[in-house]
């Protein structure tokens, strides 16, 4: 009916201010209840409507995806929240403050020129407030981003953050080394707070980086379906890692979860390479291992790294363990997986995340699973 | 908790809907009072969901129309019950204390 086809279509359009995966999940469920509702009637026009779908749409794309129970991350949140507020105020205050500036300048040097004011005001007070404002849009990005894991947004407010922080050193160096004469006090502390606050955000940009990475892997493993089960539930905090990340895979997710926990071997994955053959065995993954990475470097197949990770144990045959040293240190894992008809070979590189052997993983995923993926990249005999 | 989530969760306590379901039983539930809106009711399905409050229950087709049914998960059910207990609880003193004050004027007259 044409009564009908009229509001979907106005509904469709009214929709698309939803983000794509969020109507790819929602859009038909959502239509159905509308026109639904328009067919009976009972909820006024159906301009009123759209309106609503406009302000949800908002509250959707704006809204951190964090769970309440995720204190920590809400803490840290509000922290960033913060920062901007006073960010914006360190602005609006240098602006506000302009004219004071100007006078006490004039008060302080008789022969203060106008020619010397305007370049104070286009070298040092505009610059500053444009600071200001890049902060708090950085900050704002950041809080976005950090609320629903988008890690290049995250990576790129901390640049800019740390852009914004190099000039606030800068600038407040400069301040301390001239003293009084430029500054007053009141600049100074700006500065520091600002400083202070560019610090903090940082920090935050930066902290962020491991854990929704982690909650990002095990995410993935649920959508692959590559999960590895035991016997107890995981903590509360994980399943809403899991819920917030897994968007669009929500209920297999929570399906996944009753009686069991969720733990993925790609915690660490560095690589995965994809494009071997289906049938590729362990013993030829080692024979391409042992040609390509040479005499320094011990292959041991059918091991795998137990956690401590320091003590390879034999008994695993589709993983193949890297080592060096005289006691054959553990440098990294490689780990043969078939999946529905494909195998595909995975890097680990050694070493416990965390604490300061944190560092050593760091090393090994640098050098020795690098040369290891390169071995196998160029590996013709797995192809 | 906002009114609109507690009548979501509350009318998916008695067991799974879909959207339209749970949109006339708000609309009973709260006497009329509440006309949720359906971008509403999916903005508070959507925070609900992250907070592992309420999940999906099936899907059916219905008219060529996706029906969703939504249900409460065993922590929704418990944030349910410790908020209604709450509420209870306020809405017991206000009532209790009005009382006291009616008789207190009552008293004086």
């Amino acid at each position: 009916m044409n009564s009908t086809a009229g509001p979907e279509a106005a509904f469709r359009r009214w929709l698309r201010c939803y983000p794509r995966w969020y109507r790819r999940e929602h859009e038909d469920e959502m239509i159905a209840v509308l026109v639904a509702v328009a067919r009976e009637g009972s909820q006024g026009p159906v301009v009123a409507q759209c309106w609503d779908l406009v302000r949800s749409a908002v509250k959707v794309r704006l809204r951190p995806r964090l769970a309440r129970s995720q204190r920590s991350l809400w803490g840290a949140l509000r922290l960033v929240y913060l920062a901007a507020v006073v960010q914006m105020a360190v602005g609006v205050t240098v602006l506000a403050t302009m004219s004071r500036l100007h006078s006490a300048l004039a008060a302080h040097d008789a022969a203060y020129t106008a020619a010397q004011w305007h370049a104070e005001v286009t070298g040092v007070v505009h610059p500053l407030a444009l600071e200001c404002g890049t902060g708090v849009v950085a900050l704002l990005v950041l809080a976005w981003a950090y609320g629903r894991n988008q890690r290049w947004a995250r990576l790129s407010a901390a640049g800019g953050l740390a852009g914004l922080l190099a000039i606030t050193t800068d600038s407040l160096l400069t301040g301390l080394r001239h003293g009084s004469e430029v500054n007053a006090r009141a600049d100074v502390l700006a500065g520091l707070l600002l400083w202070l606050v560019e610090v903090a955000g940082l920090v935050v940009a930066l902290h962020a980086n491991r854990r929704p990475g982690a909650h990002h892997a095990y995410v993935t493993a649920l959508r692959t379906g590559r999960v590895f089960l035991s016997g107890s539930p995981p903590p509360d905090s994980l399943l809403d890692s899991i819920y917030l990340q897994s968007k669009a895979g929500y209920g297999r997710a929570h399906s996944a979860y009753p009686g069991m926990s969720v733990r993925d071997e790609r915690d660490d994955d560095m690589a995965a390479i994809s494009d071997v053959r289906a049938d590729v065995t362990p013993d030829e993954v080692t024979a391409a291992l042992r040609a390509g990475l040479g005499r320094r470097y011990h292959v041991l197949a059918a091991h795998r790294i137990d956690e401590p990770v320091l003590d390879p144990r034999p008994g695993m045959p589709g993983t193949i363990v890297v080592a060096t040293g005289s006691d054959r240190y553990f440098r990294a894992e490689v780990t043969i997986s078939r999946d529905s008809g494909r195998t595909t070979l995975h890097i680990k590189p050694g070493g416990l995340p965390g604490t300061w052997p944190g560092l050593l993983r760091l090393i090994n995923r640098l050098t020795v699973a690098r040369t290891i993926r390169n071995v196998l990249q160029g590996a013709t005999s797995l192809r | 908790m906002q009114e609109a989530t507690f009548l979501v969760l509350t009318a998916l306590a008695a067991g799974s809907q879909h959207g339209y379901g749970i949109l006339s039983d708000v609309a009973e539930i709260s006497g009329g009072r509440v006309q949720m809106r359906a971008g509403t009711l999916y903005a508070a399905l959507d925070r609900l969901r992250i907070d592992g409050l309420v999940e999906v229950d099936r899907e059916e087709v219905v008219d060529s129309r996706l029906r969703r049914y939504y249900r409460l998960t065993p922590r929704g059910s418990g944030v349910l019950a410790g908020e209604a207990a709450r509420a209870e609880s306020n809405a017991a003193a206000a009532l209790a204390r009005l009382r006291r004050h009616g008789d207190l004027a009552g008293g004086v007259a």
